[in-house]
């Protein structure tokens, strides 16, 4: 009985920690430093709009904060920032411009890995206090992003690709580490996975394809034309349930080995046509990172270690 | 492995988390909107939401002694939200319209939402907030906020009148026999502005 419990637990700890090479943080850091840098790019016109606190805009930010600081004082938000530039002297705008610059930076230096920990730590924090700060403005690329920043400034950085372990070659981190980091991001995606495909399979929307058709024509995510849709009026059924068969039953069949690779490739097709139909670009991209990052076949099946 | 039982102990608890936030998410989804399940269902679903949502301190009326440093974890990770996005069903769209009086007698419209790319999309989230809220205070404060941003755009104008619509998609039989788009009347609030006195 004993041996059995002692196997069992082993068995647990190799799956938990497997050896694996660090290409899948490279497409983690690379596709988030990408994601970051296209979504401060994006926002550059309309960043006092969203944060300042006067001024034309939407003066949402003091609003919002007032209630993260009754939910918890220790959420990260724009107002301790631009309190601290204030100490120093700064006014609000400078600091916002100052917050918008090192968000970019940040970016860009997690896309070519410098100082890649520095740089994630950096993201995720100025990243959580602008969607923090910006909640009511804020949609579901803001949680993925969190996730993502959250796992890759935890993982044992900087990855064989990254710029600062080229220069200063440094000595890379225990393979089972890689392993054990990978794992959790494969379990949190089977995770959100299943349960986004039960919530959708428990309406009946799904079902006939009366909910494809209301997010295809429903503004803002319009961008193709209802006469257009409606020609596809057969298809709308199969891709409703489809989604949520591919939803419901990732957390299996991204697992097994036969369709493993194939559960990849139509999940990441479902974001392309999300990204594409519907304009969420920076969503697709960023769950196509992290299931790349997650289940990319090259790393997936690899046994060998790190160099 | 250095620190194997403290890494164990602590993605746990991250998990644990991750669960009872889908967990309270689903049941609520359960509960609050109409579903392919029993209505009976609602009850019990109501029960485990509550269970869940006490757990990870959403509710800031139920007691929990942890709830900030939970809800601080909760946003740290990214995970203090679950994952129904378009479920059960696609909610509806809504948009405000503002009516701006100008000192000549005339009025002028704008619209909020009619922004290109990103930020229409950022700005379909407040619309959803402020059109699904079920707290008129709350919806008050929003569309002042709102009003405001429009009115520093038109500050020659002496009041205005914001309407939400909600927007009411035909279903494809009936876009087929010939229905379009339309926009149901939810609210209007009349907003005027005063000089703040020094």
């Amino acid at each position: 009985m004993l041996s059995l419990k002692a196997n069992w637990r082993r068995e647990v700890i190799a799956w938990l920690f497997p050896s694996d090479r660090d290409t899948w943080l490279t497409i983690l850091r690379i596709g988030l430093g990408l994601e970051v840098t296209l979504q401060t790019f994006w926002l550059r016109a309309d960043w006092y709009y969203l944060f300042a606190s006067n001024g034309p805009g939407l003066n949402t930010r003091v609003v919002v904060e007032s209630f993260l600081a009754s939910e918890s004082p220790f959420i990260p938000r724009l107002g301790w920032l631009v309190q601290f530039g204030a100490a120093l002297g700064l006014s609000e705008h400078v600091t916002l411009f100052s917050t918008w610059l090192t968000l970019l930076i940040a970016g860009i230096f997690l896309l070519l890995g410098i100082v890649p920990r520095a740089a994630a730590i950096t993201a995720w924090f100025l990243h959580l206090c602008t969607a923090k700060s910006g909640g009511l403005l804020g949609y579901g690329v803001d949680n993925f992003m969190t996730i993502g920043l959250f796992y890759l400034m935890l993982s044992p950085l900087p990855d064989r690709f990254a710029l600062t372990h080229k220069l200063w070659n440094r000595r890379a981190a225990d393979p089972r580490l890689f392993g054990f980091f990978r794992r959790i991001l494969q379990c949190h995606l089977c995770l959100i996975y299943f349960f986004s495909g039960l919530a959708k399979s428990l309406g009946s929307g799904w079902w006939n394809g009366a909910s494809v058709w209301r997010a295809l024509i429903r503004p803002p995510f319009d961008l193709l034309s209802p006469e257009l849709v409606a020609s596809w009026h057969f298809f709308l059924p199969i891709v409703g349930i489809s989604v949520c068969f591919l939803e419901i039953g990732y957390p299996v069949f991204i697992w097994l080995r036969r369709t493993s690779r194939i559960w990849l490739a139509l999940v990441c097709l479902m974001h392309l046509g999300i990204g594409l139909a519907m304009g969420l670009h920076l969503f697709a991209l960023n769950m196509i990172v992290l299931n790349l990052a997650a289940f990319a076949p090259p790393a997936r099946f690899s046994k060998e270690p790190n160099d | 492995m250095p620190f194997l039982r403290t890494r164990l102990l602590f993605w746990g608890l991250h998990f644990a988390l991750i669960l009872a936030v889908a967990c309270a998410d689903i049941f609520e989804v359960i509960s609050s909107t109409p579903t392919l399940l029993p209505r009976s269902a609602r009850t019990y679903a109501e029960v485990a939401n509550n269970f869940f949502a006490a757990g990870i301190g959403r509710h800031a009326e139920v007691q929990n002694p942890f709830r900030p440093e939970v809800r601080a974890y909760l946003n740290y990770a990214g995970i203090e939200a679950g994952y129904s996005y378009f479920a059960p069903n696609v909610p509806p769209s809504y948009r405000i319209l503002f009516e701006l009086q100008l000192p000549d007698g005339t009025i002028d419209h704008d619209v909020l939402g009619d922004e290109a790319g990103e930020m229409n999309i950022r700005l379909a989230s407040l619309l959803d907030e402020i059109g699904n809220t079920k707290s008129d205070a709350w919806r008050e404060i929003l569309m002042k906020l709102a009003t405001y941003s429009i009115w520093s755009y038109h500050p020659e104008a002496t009041s205005v009148r914001a309407i939400l619509g909600a927007l009411r998609l035909p279903t494809l039989d009936e876009f087929r026999a010939g229905a379009k788009r339309s926009y149901e009347f939810r609210y209007a609030y009349d907003f005027s502005f005063v000089e703040a006195s020094p």
